[in-house]
């Protein structure tokens, strides 16, 4: 029985988690060009 | 958390320790679960794809010698990192996928060992659980995570912790003898290979007796051996450092960087604010970035000198506590020990990075898991409901697990990376030189037809832009030689590729490649010149570089257009070994077969390499396909120009393979 409710817990903060992670994230336009910089830094 | 016999209420059932750690750590997992379809990005491209030496485990060797300097193998003054590298590219190969698996596995593997360091002190298993929980998904850690090459935080600091959990093995009063003598050879060794991966695990030999004595956990009697040997281990890799590099900071042969060119005291000043804004990101993860501009600070700041008394006030209050209040103290003085090798006393080529945060932050999880514990027993009081002890600390695992996903969306590739740097650091000059370089190369992917003039445009607004920012470093003028390269205006090529080598300060090694083939083209000089130029910058690079790829396969291809076949032939083999997954060399080992009349060599190599033209641009394959057909059609039974061992190139198929 516990080890049900620290799953479901769990479950819950991770979905917050993911909800959260979408609400504050910044739309970044996707892009269609490709992402080879050669290693360039 | 400090007193080990605290347990939690009776009236908060809890599961057993085992339980709630692997329950923590796959938490952990499921936030950076995304990362692993991200691709390779960053310095990814430079230690791990483009690097040869990973192809050359037969040479792992040289690693302790100078000569790794000279060479240029990446990151040679971390011996640990590349030779993780090197096991990790043998058995993974250079699939993002697995490699972003380790990476993840790394992260959570930190995280267990920082759950076994504090229940092996004694602490309660919930309490260790919320220091795990608030660590693994702490958002600072997202470009770790999600950049592979950044993995040599991860393994110094799981080696680092791994090391504090022998010397606490080797401190306790019932290890003795040859258990004691053996647990403070774990630590020497463990300490030298965490600071092998990273120098900033320098500090380990200082953070592990005031932890001993401090806390987290009751203070462990015998410390002073187990000090010795992490300082020990800590003056065996330095030494090693000291061997290969000539030096201790693997950037003093980057004499242009910023660091080096602003005062001492501006950099210093700057790197105040630096770790104020580190507290912050820590506590309210906001600001996050791939990408910060360097920049002089200034005492005079009011920042700079509210920051400066602000962690003077804490240091000097956590010291004056320390009797009461002993787990704030060791938190207080660990972290800011913790943090001393990137904190700016010498000059580094990245003044801030979120990654530097990645070992200090086990000592700060520490303390903001007492904090919010701490915090929760009190409204537990106040509400009468037991589970509300655990309310702040799963509010804080919440929060900085979504914006740790939001942060590490940042990476999935290099073009979405260098756009998040750009909004966030506007005035970097990297960002837009390299998101320059790749509207460019989308450009060239484009084909002969002339190309989305807006695309035109975005390229040479971020290269002229990267120039006006910073027209002393070399990225801007790359940016603005592969412009003109697009453009095929190679004098205007020939001249920004010159300034960028003339600038560069590392990693010389695509610069001198670029330069030569772009110098056979340069109409100014007699065409001797150019030969003779060519001639001298590919054996510089093969002397300087000779573990790039990039050289050996840019160097084949420039012999192959200079008509020296067997010189090409070689280089191609070398290219081949040192980065296999390049279908390009396979298809130009194919083109110089079908040069020299040998198509009988030509149609094997085409064969051979069905696996690599399902990766290759289909044009290039289309044409291939014409040029060895109308070979097996025209001269199959002519003698080549010159024999040479072509089909060498790519490795017989098995038997059994099936060819269309």
């Amino acid at each position: 029985m516990i080890i049900r409710k620290f799953c479901a817990v769990l479950v819950f903060v991770a979905f917050a988690i993911a909800v959260g992670g979408m609400a504050c994230s910044n739309t970044v336009q996707p892009l269609d060009n490709a992402d080879e910089t050669d290693g360039a830094t | 958390m400090g007193d080990p016999s605290a347990t939690p209420p009776p009236e908060l059932p809890l599961p057993s320790a085992r339980v709630l750690l692997v329950g923590v750590l796959a938490l952990v997992a499921v936030v950076f679960l995304p990362t692993l379809w991200f691709g390779f990005v960053y310095d990814d491209h430079w230690t791990l794809l483009a690097n040869g030496f990973l192809r050359c485990p037969e040479e792992l060797a040289l690693l302790l010698q100078p000569e790794a300097t000279a060479r240029h193998v990446p990151d040679a003054s971390r011996p640990v990192a590349v030779a993780f590298d090197v096991l990790s590219v043998q058995l993974l190969g250079a699939r993002p996928v697995p490699h972003h698996v380790l990476s993840l596995a790394l992260h959570v593997g930190c995280t267990a060992a920082l759950a076994w360091w504090l229940r092996r002190r004694g602490v309660a298993a919930i309490d260790t659980a919320v220091v795990a929980a608030i660590f693994g998904t702490l958002a600072i850690h997202a470009e770790v995570v999600a950049v592979v090459s950044y993995r040599e935080d991860l393994l110094a600091c799981g080696l680092g912790l791994l090391a504090m959990i022998a010397a606490d093995a080797a401190a306790r009063d019932g290890t003795t003898g040859r258990a004691r003598a053996l647990a403070l050879g774990a630590t020497a060794g463990l300490a030298a290979l965490a600071c092998g991966a990273k120098l900033s695990a320098v500090t380990l030999g200082v953070i592990w007796p005031v932890t001993a004595r401090l806390g987290p956990g009751s203070p462990l009697p015998r410390w002073r051996a187990p000090t010795v040997a992490l300082l020990l281990g800590t003056a065996l890799a330095l030494a090693q450092q000291q061997h290969v590099l000539g030096g201790l900071s693997p950037y003093e042969a980057q004499a242009g960087i910023h660091a080096a060119g602003f005062s001492r005291a501006a950099v210093l000043a700057a790197s105040v604010q630096i770790h104020l804004g580190y507290v912050q990101q820590m506590l309210l993860p906001l600001g996050l970035s791939p990408e910060y501009v360097d920049a002089p600070g200034s005492w005079r700041d009011a920042a700079t000198l509210m920051g400066a008394a602000g962690f003077g006030l804490a240091l000097a209050h956590a010291i004056a506590v320390r009797r009461s209040r002993p787990l704030w103290t060791a938190v207080a003085i660990t972290t800011v020990l913790a943090w001393l090798p990137t904190a700016n006393l010498v000059p580094m080529p990245n003044m801030r990075a979120d990654r530097f945060a990645y070992g200090p932050s086990v000592l700060v999880a520490v303390g903001l898991g007492a904090a919010l514990l701490s915090a929760g027993r009190a409204l537990a009081q106040r509400v009468g409901v037991p589970a509300a002890r655990l309310a702040p600390a799963l509010a804080f695992v919440v929060l900085q697990g979504a914006f740790a996903q939001t942060a590490a969306s940042a990476y999935k590739n290099d073009a979405r990376l260098w756009e998040v740097a750009l909004q966030r650091a506007p005035e970097s000059a990297r960002a837009h030189a390299l998101l320059g370089e790749l509207a460019i190369a989308t450009l060239r992917r484009g084909g002969e037809d002339e190309g989305d003039p807006v695309v035109w445009a975005r390229a040479q607004a971020h290269c002229l832009r990267a120039l006006a920012l910073a027209p002393g470093d070399a990225l801007p003028h790359l940016c603005a030689a592969r412009l003109a390269v697009a453009r095929k205006q190679w004098s205007a090529a020939h001249a920004s590729f010159e300034a960028a080598l003339d600038r560069a300060r590392a990693r010389e090694d695509r610069i001198l490649m670029a330069l030569a083939s772009v110098t056979l083209d340069v109409p100014e000089l007699p065409y001797a010149e150019r030969i003779a130029r060519v001639d001298a910058l590919l054996a510089r690079a093969l002397r300087e570089f000779p573990y790039a790829s990039e050289v050996a396969a840019a160097g084949g291809r420039l012999l192959h257009r200079l008509g020296r076949p067997a010189q090409a032939l070689a280089l191609y083999q070398r290219a081949r070994k040192l980065r296999p997954e390049r279908w390009d060399v396979a298809l130009w080992g194919l083109e110089l077969a079908l040069d020299l009349g040998d198509a009988a060599a030509a149609l094997t190599l085409w064969e051979r390499g069905e696996d690599l033209w399902s990766e290759a641009d289909p044009k290039l394959v289309d044409a291939a396909r014409s040029r060895v057909y109308d070979a097996q059609r025209l001269f199959a039974d002519s003698p080549p120009l010159e024999p040479l061992p072509l089909i060498d190139l790519l490795p017989e198929l098995p038997p059994d393979h099936d060819l269309r």
